[in-house]
Order: C-alpha cells, then structure tokens, then sequence
C-alpha cells in the first residue's frame, strides 16, 4: 500500500459528512471479522475521515496476528502522524505476534522504518532480541544508531553492555541516549564504564551518568564515584554525593560500612540543606545514629527551614536519639524554628509520653505563629484534665489573638471544676460568642447563680452589648434564666436588651415569666412586639391564638404581616373577624396577604365574601384578588419546589 | 536568570537528556509525556520556552503548537521542535503553525544548548 500524506484541514471536510456507505462497509467488515479481513481495514485505517479510521483501528485491534503485523508495519513511514500513530498503537497492542515482522525490517533501506522498528522492539520485545539490534549500532545513520542504544536500555540487555561501550562514541549524538541505556542494563561493567565517562569532565555526560546511577546496587560503583570528587565542578559535589548515598539506600546495609561519612560531612550538610523532599531522604537515610548524634546542633540547625515533610522526617529520626536534647533546643530556639517545623512538632506528639507532650506544648505556646497556639490549645484539649496542661491553657485564655483565647477557653470547658470558676467568669467579659456560650456552659454545670450575679452587674454597669450577648446564649440555658432581674430586664429602657429578654426566658417554663413576655406584645417598640409575637406564637395553641389575635391589631405593618403569616399554620376560624379590618389596610402588602389568609381560612366560597368587602371598601376586587392569588400560586410553587 | 522551560516528549529518555541539558545551562525543567498533559500544565506554569516532540500519542505536537499558539496569541513564548520526522512537508508544516525552529533527533547535547541561549536572548 503506497503512503498518503493527508493534510489536516483537508480531513475537516470529511468529519463534517461522514461517508455512511464507507461506514456501513467497515461495520460489516468488523461483524464478519477474520484476519483475511485485514487489507480491507488497513485500506480504511489511511482513510481521510477520523470516524473511518477509528473504526478500522477498532477492527484492526481485534485480530493480533504476525501476519497481519507485517501488512501494518510499513504504514510506519506515513507521514500523516495521526495515521503513523494509530499503526504504532495497534503494534504496541499486537505485543509478541509484531516481534518477528519489525525485526525483519531492521535492515529496511528506510531509516525511519528501521528506527520506528527498533523503537517498537524496544517496548515490546525481550532481551532475546539484544543480537538482531546490536549490528544497528553501527547502522550509517545516526539516527537509527541511537535508537539501537535506546531500544537496548529498555530491553536490559545486559549482554549487549560491550557493545553498547564500543559503540558509544561511533556519533556525538550517541553518548547521552548509551549513557541511560547503559545504567538500564545494571551491570558492573556498565557501572564502570559510566564512572570511566565522568573523566571526560562534559558536564551534561555527567550529570546524566549520576542520575542513572542513583538506580545501582554496587557498593563499589559508589566507591569509585566518590574517587571522582576531584574532577568534577564543585557545584556538581552534591549531586555525586546523593547518587552515592542512594546506591548505599538501594543495598539496604548499613551505609557507614562503605562509606565514612565524616569525611564528606560538608558534602552531607550541603545536601540536608536541600528543598527536595527525594534528594534530602536519600542522604539522611544512609546516616547513621552515631552521626547524627555528634552532629546533634547542627541538624537541629535545619528546623528553620521551612520545609513540612524534612521537617517531619528529621524530628521523627532525632525524637528517637536523644529527645532531652531536641526538647532543650527547641526550648531555647522555638522562635527560630520555622513554622512548618513547629507544626511537625505537634504532628509527633502522638508518638510521644504525656511528659514529653505537655513539655513541647508549654514550649510551642510561646511560638509566634496563632495556627500553632491554637493548635497547642487544641491538643491541649485531650489531656485538659491534668492540671499541667491546665495551666498551658489558662495562659493562653489570655491571648491576644482571638482564635487562640477561643480555643483555650473551649478547651478548659471541656473538665469544668470549682478552681476554674474565675476563668469562666472571666470568660463572661468578652465579646465573642463561642467562648461566652462555652463558658455559660461550664457556668450552668458548676453555679448557675453565678450567671444571675454577672446579669445584674452587667445591667448596672449598663453594659448593653455584654448583657444583650449573654441574654442571647441564655434562652439555650432555661436552668440559668436570670429570673430575680425578669422584670428590670423586660423593662429595661434598651430595646434590645429587652427583646434579648424574651429570648432569654422564652424557654422557662414559669407562669409569671410568660405574662412578662404577652405583657411585650404592647410594648412601645415594634421590633420588642414583633419578636415577643414569634416566640408566643410557637407555644401551646392557646397561647399562640391569643397572640395572633393581639398582633393582628397592632399597628405596625411588620407585626401584623407576621401575624397573618400565622394564621397559614392554624385555622382558627376565631380570627376571620380580626382578618377584615385589614383589607381597609393602606399597606398593600398586608391587604394582600389578608385576602389570601381569609381565603385559605374560609375557603373557596369566602372568596365571594372577600370580594364584596373590598367593593364596599370602594376597592377594585379583582385588582387585589388577582395578585393575591398569583402570589398564592408562586408560595405554593416555590413549596412545591423546595 | 533562571528561566522555565516545558519539555514534551512520550519517551522518558528524551525528556531526561533534554532536562539535563537545560539544568546544566541552570534553567528549571518541567515535563510531560504528551501534549494533552502540557496543555494542562499551561493553565498553572508559566514557561519561558517549549521543547517539543512531535510524533506523540494522543494529542502530536503539531497539534500542541496549534493550539498553543491560539491560546496564547499574546505571549510569544518560543516553541522548538525536535523530532527525528525530518521529511520537507512536515518540517514546513511546523513552521507554519508556529514553531520558532526545529531540530532533526538525535542531536548533540550543546546544538540544543545553543538553539535555547538563542531564543531565550530573542524573547527577553
């Protein structure tokens, strides 16, 4: 088949108006399909149209045979890369029943056939095939030269290592492509031969025969490497240096058996500077405790990097040699010690005793950073119960920053005690939530009176806010409702602080107490009346009547609107008459809002009544039925949908 | 000044030559194995040069350098191709979409080297 070279806008075209007859063709190719079906697909895998040549690609997949390989194999030298792709795809699946056709064509006069060929064997033949591309390494072109090499390395082909060495200047493209190649075959006699490259002092040779060693497992491959330390550029020193410590991680044995590390401890420290969480692993690992530990200050040094994951693992090494020693350096440097360190520090706390863990966390509450005393007020919160760790948190209950306090004081609530009693009091005086609710808490558990006294001395010393937050918290605590200072409070001459009271007592089940809130429903303020109508309106029925009826003929909008909002959750035929005064309203909202409750209370036929109401009114009916009963629809609709 | 380069290539042995050989000129590296992947990657990084294969699977390079150069219309970021496809029509063809030179596969290590000093010293 002779190539095509299709040009890509030329096949827009096509995908536009697929061939349907083609397809049909291809459809029933794949339905009788069989390896003498093949020529036909392969003629439809180089067809212009995608859609055709996908379906080809489909059929072609599913008859692997050599046979069928060899009449794809010379549709490599396509120059249309989509088709040449598809080809290399289908050969790649084909695997084994393509081997023997692409050797074949390692001495086809076309050099791409042969270098796609060898690419090809490269990924899926075996080592058996080292003898067919060896002679290619010679080959004239380089370019099928250096696929030969490439094609070695992935197959591993630890005999063909001395051709792989006689060959490696045959083209200064060659060297890069046999230097990997090489350190795949993972032979000692490679391994020689690339640290025999670094004395050709090229830079970029030596870079890579480092990066491929950093896979070997010959101790003395890292020996002779560390004997190059002289020849190369000393910027290169670290990178040898971690290609040896990883040929010592690969063997698994104690590293200082090869190697005396004091000897390279520059080299070493240079490297534990490093950000690269791999490079850093490999050389710390190979160190041995006794290294470690007579280079305690100096390690410790590192804990200012900002780097989590060193951080983590050099703590995680050095806990375990001399803990006394870490905890007396992070103790004299916790501001030194950068905060992805300190953080490492509370992630190790698991591992440690409760003495190590209240040490660390008295030395971490005084770091800089808020996310770690926070995060120390946090754990701290597990041992709270000790007073060792109570005393961390009583500390930091003084904070200047509020997410650190807000910890603390959540923390000591968790064991509330008599001792503690102040704090909570304490607690009392701030003006954030969470820590007044905590310590209302703690409060109600050991001396509800407590909160009274603090609610009096809140109201003399006429701090609004304060009371107004307090009073809030309360209605979740009826046991601790301030009920000596009941009527100071619903008297008090801030609105605010009188609706707070409603709240406050609105779960205290008190006869005196619910007169007090119904007494709000004809207080001065509207915003008092609107919320003491909500909270009678959620008790008993009867009690929820009475406060309907007395809101319907409040004065305010608001409070009426609310009100017959109400009367959609009850149908108390009682409050119709209480309804129609309303439709004279001159709020349109409330007029249309008392037309739909007096239609949903009286029904379908009330809507007569409603209508002769409003003409005597002198209002035009349908006006305000009409978008009385749109609005109507839209609630239901919006209900509906919820 | 260090500069990033995007290499793409579906064989991992291009991509560890061609990043040792930027490293060594002390730019950083940052790869992908085909053009879908490097696309992707241009919506976080921002590279100073793209080295690029052509015959990958998925997505080819021609196809890459198309859509980059229309994505990013506006950065004249300098695109080199390297690939052993070295017929006329498909060196052309890489000119035309927007590719800034092209490199025949195999080369030798310092023609790169000199290809990347020369478009990093046109775009500053």
């Amino acid at each position: 088949m002779g190539s095509k070279h299709h040009d890509e806008s030329s096949l827009s075209g096509y995908r536009q108006a697929p061939d349907q007859d083609k397809r049909a063709k291809i459809q029933e190719l794949i339905r009788t399909l069989s390896p003498d079906r093949a020529p036909h697909l392969i003629q439809y895998l180089v067809d212009p149209d995608e859609n055709i040549r996908a379906e080809a690609f489909y059929g072609l997949s599913l008859i692997p045979s050599a046979e069928v390989a060899s009449q794809l194999i010379p549709l490599l030298s396509q120059h249309d890369l989509q088709i040449k792709n598809l080809v290399i795809e289908l050969l790649s699946r084909y695997g084994k029943e393509a081997v023997r056709g692409l050797a074949a064509y390692l001495s086809h006069p076309d050099k791409q056939l042969r270098k796609l060929s060898l690419d090809l064997l490269g990924k899926i033949g075996d080592s058996a095939q080292w003898e067919q591309i060896v002679p290619l390494l010679a080959d004239s072109e380089p370019m099928v030269a250096v696929a030969a090499a490439e094609a070695l390395g992935h197959l591993r082909a630890a005999e063909a290592v001395p051709a792989l060495i006689r060959y490696f200047d045959i083209y200064p493209e060659m060297p890069p492509v046999a230097i990997i190649a090489l350190g795949r075959c993972r032979s000692l006699e490679a391994e020689r031969f690339l640290v025999e490259v670094i004395h050709r002092r090229n830079n970029i040779l030596t870079m890579l025969v480092l990066d491929v060693l950093e896979s070997s497992h010959h101790p003395e491959t890292a020996q002779s490497l560390l004997q190059t330390l002289p020849l190369i550029p000393e910027r290169f020193h670290p990178r040898l240096m971690k290609t040896v410590c990883c040929i010592l991680k690969n063997m698994k044995k104690p590293a200082e058996t090869y190697l005396d590390f004091e000897s390279y401890e520059k080299l070493v420290f240079q490297l534990l500077q490093t950000d690269r969480i791999e490079t850093f692993q490999a050389v710390f690992h190979c160190l041995s405790d006794s290294f470690l530990l007579a280079h305690f200050p100096e390690l410790l040094k590192l804990l200012k990097k900002p780097n989590a994951e060193i951080s983590l693992i050099l703590l995680s090494r050095l806990k375990t040699i001399n803990i006394e020693r870490l905890l007396e350096y992070i103790q004299a440097n916790v501001e030194e010690i950068s905060v992805d360190s300190q953080r490492a520090l509370m992630h190790l706390l698991d591992e440690c005793d409760p003495a190590c863990i209240q040490q660390l966390l008295k030395i971490l509450s005084g770091s800089k950073e808020p996310t770690i005393r926070t995060m120390v007020a946090q754990t701290a919160a597990v041992y709270s119960d000790h007073s060792a760790f109570e005393s961390i948190l009583l500390r930091l209950t003084n904070d200047p920053e509020p997410s650190v306090k807000k910890a603390a004081y959540l923390a000591l609530c968790e064991h509330p005690h008599q001792a503690l009693l102040p704090v909570f009091i304490q607690g009392l005086q701030t003006l954030d939530f969470a820590i007044c609710d905590a310590c209302i808490h703690a409060l109600s558990i050991l001396q509800p009176d407590i909160i009274q006294e603090e609610v009096q001395k809140l109201m003399a010393d006429g701090q609004v806010e304060r009371l107004n937050l307090i009073l809030t918290i309360l209605s979740r605590y009826p046991q601790c409702a301030p009920q000596k200072h009941a009527v100071d409070l619903f008297n008090h001459p801030d609105a605010t602080i009188r609706k707070a009271a409603i709240y406050a007592f609105s779960n205290v089940d008190d006869f005196h107490i619910q007169k007090l809130i119904e007494q709000k429903q004809k207080d001065s303020e509207p915003d008092v009346r609107l919320h003491a109508f909500y909270v009678l309106a959620q008790g008993p029925p009867e009690r929820a009547l009475a406060a309907i009826t007395q809101a319907l003929k409040d004065e305010n909008y608001e409070v009426q609107l609310a009100a017959i909002e109400a009367t959609r959750f009850f149908h108390f035929n009682e409050l119709v008459p209480y309804l129609y005064p309303l439709l004279e309203s001159s709020d349109r909202r409330v007029q249309v809002k008392a037309v739909q409750a007096l239609i949903h209370l009286l029904g379908e036929l009330g809507k007569d009544e409603v209508e002769r109401h409003l003409a005597e009114m002198g209002e035009e009916p349908n006006t305000i039925l009409s978008i009385a009963m749109q609005e109507n629809e839209e609630d239901i609709l919006t209900n509906e949908t919820v | 000044m260090e500069k990033v380069i995007l290499v793409v290539d579906d064989s991992p042995t291009t991509r560890k030559i061609v990043s040792m050989i930027v490293e060594e000129m002390g730019h950083r590296v940052v790869t992908a194995s085909d053009g879908f992947e490097a696309i992707s990657l241009l919506e976080n990084t921002c590279v100073d040069m793209i080295i690029t294969n052509l015959n990958m699977p998925h997505y080819n390079g021609y196809q890459l350098i198309d859509a980059i150069r229309k994505e990013y219309k506006d950065q004249q970021i300098p695109i080199l191709i390297m690939s052993s496809e070295d017929h006329f029509d498909q060196i052309q063809k890489g000119y035309r979409l927007g590719a800034d030179a092209y490199l025949i596969k195999p080369f030798v290590p310092e023609v790169l080297q000199n290809e990347i000093r020369k478009w990093l010293q046109k775009s500053e």
